[in-house]
């Protein structure tokens, strides 16, 4: 029977949702689409990953975190790609970060700090040059570009996604939570509600989903160890006092 | 069988001086013009005459007579003999407009005789020279088939060649070194006015009229082979110039020119087995003097389209200050090459050299704007890591790793402490700690107590207190 809608629902510019939570079995890529290859990187959280219509992130494409003030506490949920990333002998671009990643933590982790390379470009086209070159070049295994709260173009924001379909560098950009209200032409958009605690606002291949929570890994210890006290008091998360000594 | 080609360049002394079409010009040699360009040629300006002749035969002071210049003649000739390096390595620079390659030895790379005289010959036209090519069994042969029309031969054995027989003698007067002066002359008063006439003649009459070094060079142009001579030492530098002749104003209109240059130069490289780092292109002005623009890579390589798309990047923030009619290019300090081990069955995913993102940053943002993560072992936070313009090697040791942050602030950050409470955007809660970190002692003491405190949000905070001033700041953002 000739479904009116077939034809259109078969171009590769048309945006499907999905209904499963099985993303392979249920996802159907028309053949010209932009995404040559399923390659997803598994985001090394469980409750994200379950959610994650791919499994994980995408590899094909732009990654675009929404994010209030500069975006530092959403790189920790990149910290398990990065430990993996960080075993290819490429570059780990960070394009004007707000501040230095810790060179010894990353070290620590596993992560080869040889390999990270701090571009600060001076103004935005810069910005945009320098990401579009990071992503376009097949040197880098991650690029990591904080965009800050300047307005951009879709025309520009699109030349990025364009650029990151060409090839498997995980590319994600920081923006402001106020491009939110912004058309973007990135196959996954989050917008970061607090620590660790995210929504997804657009994913290619599924549907928004909001609040989702991230348990801390047992780096940080909810309880405080008390070998020393310091000398004030001061509240903790149990309601114990913290009294530092003299 | 040796085979030796000729390359004369007969307008060498015109062609190494900067161009100019429009107005004609001759170059002058003790009162005599020695070259001239097509259009002082075409006002009946011939090699010869002399100056004054020269300056009879155009109106109005409009011919440009130069002084020849033998410095810039000989350095131009030692900068096609390292281009010509990239063909064969032994070869010579012969008189002063010659350079003679013996081919016999890398015929078989080219195959043909005429598809490499072809290669050359174009090489050299695109680059404004006039080219005579001769090819011979040895050096005397290759230099006077120069001088004739005949096309090139694959065997090289062509004394009979009826264009060479028919050279005139007078021809051997402009060897130096060799006084035929007296004995030519004699000849020619005998009726012996051509080379073929000349070697008709039994060879043991020639000694016994002509003396000795006529004979001799006969014998030497008759032989079928040439004592062949040390190898070619490319010098460990390389220059190249072009000279455009017309002037420009734009920087885009360099990289044809660019390009050109670039290629000679990683012929060069190539052949001498050499890679560079940093090159330098001078741009001449049309007014004398030149612009420099210095071009680094972070890694020795010669790929012309590397060093094109740097040098392109860099030159783009690059305003002419005048008009450019020239550009020299220069590598100084070149490097052995260092050969990369390549692993058939690794990752094939790179398109292009790990550092050339690196280099094309560095050419547009500036040397400062891309830098590496270096650790260095050190107690205090702030000094235990730096970022640096060389790469640094790679780390290796496990660090502490437990409540560090992931980003540093750039500076500790004072935060305040109200009733029992401390506020950073909010109160913070003290969720680990402390740990002490002590330092510095050298010079000025430093004692740290550092906790990990969690904002309103739940966001992790790294935390101390100084113990000297009893202050509170915090220093990082846990991840």
């Amino acid at each position: 029977m000739y479904d009116p809608l077939e034809p259109i629902i078969s171009r590769s510019d048309t945006w499907r949702g999905m209904e499963s939570n099985h993303p392979l079995q249920t996802l159907r890529i028309s053949a010209n689409s932009d995404w040559h290859a399923l390659d997803v990187l598994p985001t090394g959280f469980d409750a994200l990953d379950n959610q994650l219509a791919l499994g994980g992130w995408p590899m094909m494409g732009c990654i675009e975190f929404l994010t209030d003030g500069n975006g530092m506490g959403a790189m920790g949920l990149m910290l398990p790609t990065m430990e993996k990333l960080g075993t290819q002998p490429r570059w780990l671009a960070f394009i004007a970060p707000p501040n230095t990643p810790y060179a010894p933590l990353l070290a620590a982790r596993g992560i080869p700090t040889e390999q990270v390379l701090i571009v600060h470009p001076k103004n935005r086209e810069e910005l945009l040059w320098a990401t579009e070159q990071a992503i376009r070049s097949t040197t880098c295994s991650a690029v990591f570009s904080w965009l800050g709260a300047a307005d951009y173009r879709y025309a520009e924001l699109r030349r990025l996604q364009l650029a990151a379909t060409e090839n498997d560098t995980l590319s994600v950009v920081f923006r402001h939570r106020e491009a939110a209200e912004k058309h973007t032409p990135a196959c996954l958009r989050l917008m970061s509600r607090g620590y660790r605690r995210i929504d997804i606002l657009k994913q290619r291949g599924g549907k928004p989903i909001s609040d989702i929570v991230i348990e801390p890994d047992n780096d940080v210890p909810t309880q405080p160890q008390l070998w020393e006290l310091p000398s004030e008091t001061f509240r903790t998360r149990t309601g114990h006092y913290l009294t530092p000594v003299a | 069988m040796s085979l030796w080609l000729c390359l004369r360049f007969p307008l060498l002394s015109i062609e190494c001086l900067p161009p100019d079409i429009n107005r004609p010009a001759a170059v002058v040699e003790a009162q005599r013009v020695i070259a001239a360009n097509e259009l002082a040629l075409t006002l009946g300006i011939k090699p010869g005459q002399s100056s004054s002749t020269a300056r009879a035969l155009v109106a109005d002071g409009e011919l440009k007579l130069l002084n020849r210049d033998n410095a810039r003649e000989q350095q131009l000739i030692e900068q096609l003999k390292c281009w010509a390096y990239g063909f064969t390595p032994t070869l010579e620079s012969w008189h002063d407009d010659t350079i003679l390659l013996e081919v016999g030895s890398c015929l078989k790379l080219y195959r043909d005789i005429n598809r490499l005289t072809d290669v050359l010959t174009r090489k050299l036209t695109r680059r404004g020279f006039t080219v005579a090519t001769g090819l011979g069994s040895n050096r005397w042969l290759a230099w006077l088939m120069s001088h004739t029309d005949s096309p090139i031969t694959a065997s090289g054995d062509n004394k009979e060649d009826p264009s060479l027989t028919a050279l005139p003698l007078r021809l051997l007067l402009s060897i130096p070194g060799n006084n035929f002066q007296q004995p030519i002359e004699r000849l020619a008063k005998a009726g012996i006015q051509t080379l073929g006439q000349l070697l008709a003649l039994p060879p043991s009459s020639i000694a016994q009229r002509c003396g000795k070094p006529l004979h001799n060079w006969l014998q030497a142009l008759t032989a079928s082979s040439d004592r062949l001579t040390a190898d070619f030492q490319p010098p460990q530098r390389f220059a190249d110039y072009l000279w455009f002749g017309f002037e420009i104003r734009h920087s885009n209109e360099l990289h044809p020119a660019m390009e050109q240059l670039l290629e000679g130069l990683a012929g060069f490289l190539t052949s001498a087995q050499l890679t560079t780092a940093t090159i330098d292109w001078h741009l001449l002005r049309t007014q004398g003097g030149f612009q420099t623009l210095r071009v680094r890579s972070s890694e020795a390589h010669r790929s012309p389209e590397r060093w094109l798309k740097l040098s392109c990047l860099q030159l783009e923030h690059y305003p002419l200050e005048e008009d450019i009619e020239g550009l020299a290019l220069y590598a100084s300090s070149l490097q052995e090459e260092v050969v990369h081990e390549v692993d058939l069955f690794g990752d094939n995913r790179l398109s292009e050299p790990l550092y050339s993102l690196v280099d094309r940053l560095r050419a547009r943002l500036g040397l400062q704007a891309v830098r590496y993560l270096g650790v260095r072992e050190a107690h205090l936070p702030e000094f235990s890591q730096l970022l640096t313009e060389e790469q640094p090697c790679p780390a290796g040791f496990a660090t502490y790793a437990k409540q560090r942050p992931f980003w540093l602030l750039e500076e500790p950050h004072p935060i305040r402490a109200w009733n029992d409470q401390l506020f950073w955007n909010g109160p913070l809660t003290l969720i680990h700690g402390p740990e002490r970190i002590e330092d510095n002692w050298w010079e000025q003491p430093i004692s740290r107590d550092y906790y990990v405190a969690s904002t309103e949000e739940g966001q992790p905070i790294w935390i101390f207190k100084n113990r000297h001033t009893q202050r509170w700041y915090v220093q990082g953002v846990l991840p």
